[in-house]
């Protein structure tokens, strides 16, 4: 046990090593060969096993080895469901649960592939054993007690796991993670070029904001989300937050907690996102519109200097918490509000 | 002033607790109502003072029907000093006295001077003028008991109904109390235990049993050997004094 | 009269505390505001046309922070007021304003508006009414099924409120567990938590028109609620029928804590321990009880909502987790020694 789990930190430490070296600059040579390398994958066993670093329900990190590419993934949530099927991996998904938005336009033909279930919601642990599948992946709240129970129990029965990093508790909420996450995900089916592909293409985004950035003060932004009577705010060590900064700006509150109307005035930021969620049954302008009202039509809030300028964004929750291959969405939003259309 | 219960009648379930109950209280009157345990006084009483409805039979108080007057005029009429249920909530002994004069209280006033002027009386006349600021719950229990009874003489009622009031106290409060009720000018009714007491108190005795009333008139003609054998089944031997007065002593 | 001299002397001063701790909280904030300022922005009162630059400190100071300080001071008159009431109701001192299952009935209707979208046609506010809705409801089904057993005792409607209170627990929490929204339940909990963030105007102005009248109204019938507490059978022989009286006590405590929860959503301990605290002080007669706990309460929760503003800068603590974790120590202190007898002096 102690042999092969040193052997994975290995493999893995390898693996990042590699994937470092590969990034932005050499992406442009690899992607030709790209294609050639996904259709052999499944006859040649070039790039097994890998082993890849991931969490158990607490947080503690655990390496899991995959000696080909799983074949029957039982894909939960959006941004789990939407990695797959961004990477072109459709046909290894057994079986998919939990989108709380459509999938989008571009993914929808590689979607109808799927074997998505509406109901239940979430699946629970006997579902998930009967599909045997050989891969879970998703997000760390579905690795819960009352859930499917943690990670060791599956991976003990030959199941291996891939808990979204955003979604653990040790892992910080960065868009490095989202990154990472990709490149794990492209590692284990063997299609790294498509991973690095949006990789760069998320990081090609980022840089052009801070091109934007440079050389100015920092744009101050506050990324909110009104719940009923309290708002809460999406600071430092949240996804967006992270975002933010990484795009070149500054958090006018950087704590991640409820906020009051006074806090907003007292931060008084250049620009102001307001995260909203449309679940099934809602009609997303509607939600889209009572959000952006709790700041904009609020007369208290007419002084702030984001609504005298007009500069109240919507954004929405799934391209900036644990977004997954959203993430370019959310940075492209955050950008276009910081720093205009040129940026985007 | 005349306060008369008519062939009472009180039925809880199946059970007869009173039958054919009649009393007759006449002005200044202090008349004892006797019997053992479970005999029908208390029940009696509580017909008297509203808390209990008989199931047949009726209450008068003078020639009005009882049942036609509101809480608040019967309040007016007829005080009660019943067995104090303990409470969660401790007041002072004058705020306590004080409520004895929530029938009086109208609407949107504050108390008048009268309503004052008949607490400080009441506690005169219980000897705990001094101790009006005190917390009802430091009382002994013999204070307690003439906190209430003040209480009861504060609705400045014609007719005074008391439930066993010697209940706890010492022989010297027992005698103390008994003795100041029987100088109000009103009509009372009180449940009593002792026979020796109530013998030498009691213008009027009723002797209860099994529901019913099994003799009334005055102590001689009430507490005979005969009846208190029958009634109480213990030995007695009933003896004049020289005086006059009767002593009823418990054969072993 | 020990007591009486007492009562008027707290009366007095919290007669004096109320305006100034209005006048004094409303100067903290995380806007850094002058006195001169704060002061300034208020003698020009709400309507006044103020330059541009001004504009600013002014909707602070009006649209900010005077409404969630009166809502704050409301809400602490209404439940501590209503604790005196249902604890006088039900002659039991363990009684809280939540006791007719009103808390959980208000979550209830907060988790139907928030996760089912109940009640979006009332428009803004429609967390705040549906909660209403639901503690009155929740209320109105305790009362029912206390129905004429009332007298008898409060057993009854103490054990129709556990009922009534575990029932909407379970469908607020079957409600929760069938949705899929991945922010439903901490936006539940921060419900439950009570908070003065949302506090407006018109929100203020219902509660208080409830507020004034009942507690004026409650002021007479202080003797009523006195005899209530010894007992039916005494309160009848002194000549008080509360059979009908008990009722419209319970509906009055029930719409103050109604309109508590609507604006405020949860704020446990203040409607059991301010009460408390005034018996403790003067005693159990309503007459001064009831103006005191209610002078007391607002005063109470204007504090504890500074306090949770500024506590930590930049962050909401949300005001019913700071007043049980100020309430429930203070009361322990209040009854463990056996210094405080419901009212009643030292023994």
């Amino acid at each position: 046990m102690n042999i092969k789990r040193l052997a994975g930190i290995a493999l893995s430490a390898l693996l990042l090593v590699s994937c470092a070296s590969g990034t932005p600059n050499t992406s442009e040579s690899t992607a030709a060969s790209s294609a050639e390398s996904v259709s052999a994958q499944s006859v040649s066993q070039e790039g097994y096993p890998v082993t890849i670093e991931t969490f158990d329900y607490t947080g503690n990190p655990v390496q899991t080895t995959y000696e080909k590419a799983p074949e029957k993934v039982v894909a939960v949530y959006q941004g789990c469901i939407e990695t797959m099927l961004a990477l072109g991996l459709e046909d290894h998904v057994v079986a998919a649960y939990g989108l709380d938005n459509e999938v989008k336009e571009e993914w929808q033909d590689a979607f109808q592939a799927i074997n998505y279930q509406t109901e239940p919601f979430a699946p629970d642990a006997e579902t998930v054993t009967v599909l045997a599948p050989d891969m879970i992946f998703s997000w760390g709240s579905l690795f819960g007690d009352k859930m499917l129970g943690d990670v060791d129990r599956w991976l003990e029965q030959g199941v291996n796991t891939y808990m979204v990093r955003n979604t653990a508790s040790g892992a910080g909420r960065t868009l490095e993670n989202e990154y990472q996450d990709l490149r794990n995900i492209a590692a284990i089916f063997n299609v790294r070029e498509k991973g690095e592909t949006l990789i760069a293409e998320m990081q090609t985004q980022v840089e052009q904001a801070q091109a934007a950035a440079a050389g100015k003060e920092p744009v101050r932004v506050l990324v909110v989300e009104p719940m009923g009577d309290s708002i809460r705010n999406y600071g430092a060590d949240s996804l967006a937050g992270d975002m933010v900064q990484k795009l070149g700006g500054s958090l006018a509150i950087e704590a991640s907690a409820n906020v009051g109307k006074e806090d907003l005035l007292a931060a008084n930021a250049d620009v102001i996102f307001v995260v909203y969620m449309a679940y099934s049954g809602e009609s997303p302008e509607q939600v889209l519109k009572d959000q952006l009202d709790v700041i904009t039509a609020d007369d208290a809030l007419q002084t702030l200097s984001a609504v005298q300028n007009e500069r109240v964004y919507p954004i929405m929750l799934g391209d900036i918490y644990a977004s997954g291959v959203r993430s370019i969405d959310g940075i492209r939003a955050l950008s276009q509000g910081m720093y205009g259309e040129a940026a985007a | 002033m005349k306060l008369s219960a008519e062939h009472i009648g009180v039925t809880i379930g199946q059970a007869q607790i009173l039958q054919g109950v009649s009393l007759s209280l006449e002005t200044h009157e202090l008349v004892g109502l006797l019997g053992p345990n479970g005999s029908g006084k208390t029940t009696m009483l509580k017909c008297l003072y509203r808390t209990i409805k008989p199931s047949a039979g009726e209450i008068r108080i003078d020639e009005g029907l009882l049942t036609d007057f509101s809480a608040k005029e019967t309040a007016k009429k007829i005080a009660v000093h019943a067995q104090h249920s303990p409470i969660a909530f401790d007041f002072t002994v004058y705020d306590m006295v004080l409520m004895g004069r929530s029938a009086y209280q109208r609407p949107l006033r504050d108390w008048s001077k009268e309503d004052h002027e008949q607490v400080q009386k009441a506690l005169c006349a219980v000897e705990m003028e001094k101790e009006g600021a005190r917390m009802f719950s430091t009382l002994s229990g013999g204070e307690r008991q003439r906190v209430l009874l003040a209480r009861a003489l504060a609705q400045n009622t014609p007719c005074l109904v008391l439930d066993e009031p010697t209940n706890h106290l010492d022989i010297k409060y027992q005698i103390q109390l008994l003795r100041l009720v029987k100088q109000l000018p009103c009509i009372t009714i009180a449940a009593l235990h002792d026979l020796n007491l109530a013998a030498m108190f009691c213008d009027r005795l009723y002797l209860m049993h099994k529901g019913r009333v099994m003799a009334h008139g005055s102590p001689e003609q009430v507490l005979t050997k005969q009846n208190i054998e029958t009634v109480y089944e213990v030995p007695v031997t009933v003896t004049k004094r020289p005086d006059g007065r009767l002593n009823i002593l418990y054969e072993a | 009269m020990k007591q009486r001299a007492r009562a008027r002397a707290a009366l007095i001063v919290l007669l004096a505390a109320l305006p100034f701790s209005l006048m004094a909280a409303v100067t903290f904030g995380t806007m850094p505001l002058t006195l001169g300022q704060v002061y300034t922005a208020l003698l020009q009162g709400p309507w006044a046309e103020v330059p541009a630059q001004e504009q600013a400190v002014h909707n602070v100071v009006w649209l900010i922070r005077l409404p969630r300080l009166m809502l704050s001071a409301g809400v602490g008159a209404a439940l501590s007021v209503c604790g005196v009431l249902m604890q006088a109701v039900v002659r039991n001192p363990l009684a809280d304003p939540y006791l007719l299952g009103i808390s959980s009935g208000g979550t209830l209707g907060a988790t139907a508006a928030i996760l089912l979208g109940i009640g979006t046609w009332l428009g803004s506010g429609f967390v705040g009414l549906m909660a209403f809705f639901g503690s009155l409801g929740a209320a109105a089904c305790v009362l029912l099924l206390a129905g004429k057993g009332l007298h008898h005792g409060s057993v009854r409607l103490l054990l129709s409120g556990t009922a009534v209170s575990a029932l909407c627990s379970a469908v607020s929490n079957m409600i929760l567990f069938f949705s899929h929204e991945s922010g439903a339940a901490t936006q539940i909990l921060h419900w439950q938590m009570g908070g003065t963030g949302g506090a407006s105007w018109q929100g203020n102005a219902a509660l208080f028109c409830v507020l004034l009248p009942v507690v004026l109204f409650l002021v007479t019938q202080s003797n009523v609620l006195n005899v209530m507490l010894l007992g039916d059978e005494a309160a009848q022989t002194l000549g008080v029928d509360l059979s009908r009286k008990r009722w419209v006590y319970l509906i009055m405590g029930a719409l103050l804590a109604g309109f508590s929860v609507s604006q405020a959503g949860m704020v446990g301990f203040v409607g059991l321990v301010i009460p408390h605290v005034v018996r403790a002080c003067t005693g159990n007669d309503h007459r001064t009880l009831i103006p005191l706990s209610a002078l007391l309460g607002a005063v109470f929760l204007v504090w504890a909502d500074v306090l949770c503003r500024s506590l930590v800068p930049g962050v909401e603590i949300p005001i019913g987790v700071l007043t049980a974790l100020l309430g429930a120590p203070f009361f322990l202190y209040l009854i463990l020694p056996k210094r405080y007898g419901y009212g009643g002096e030292a023994v």
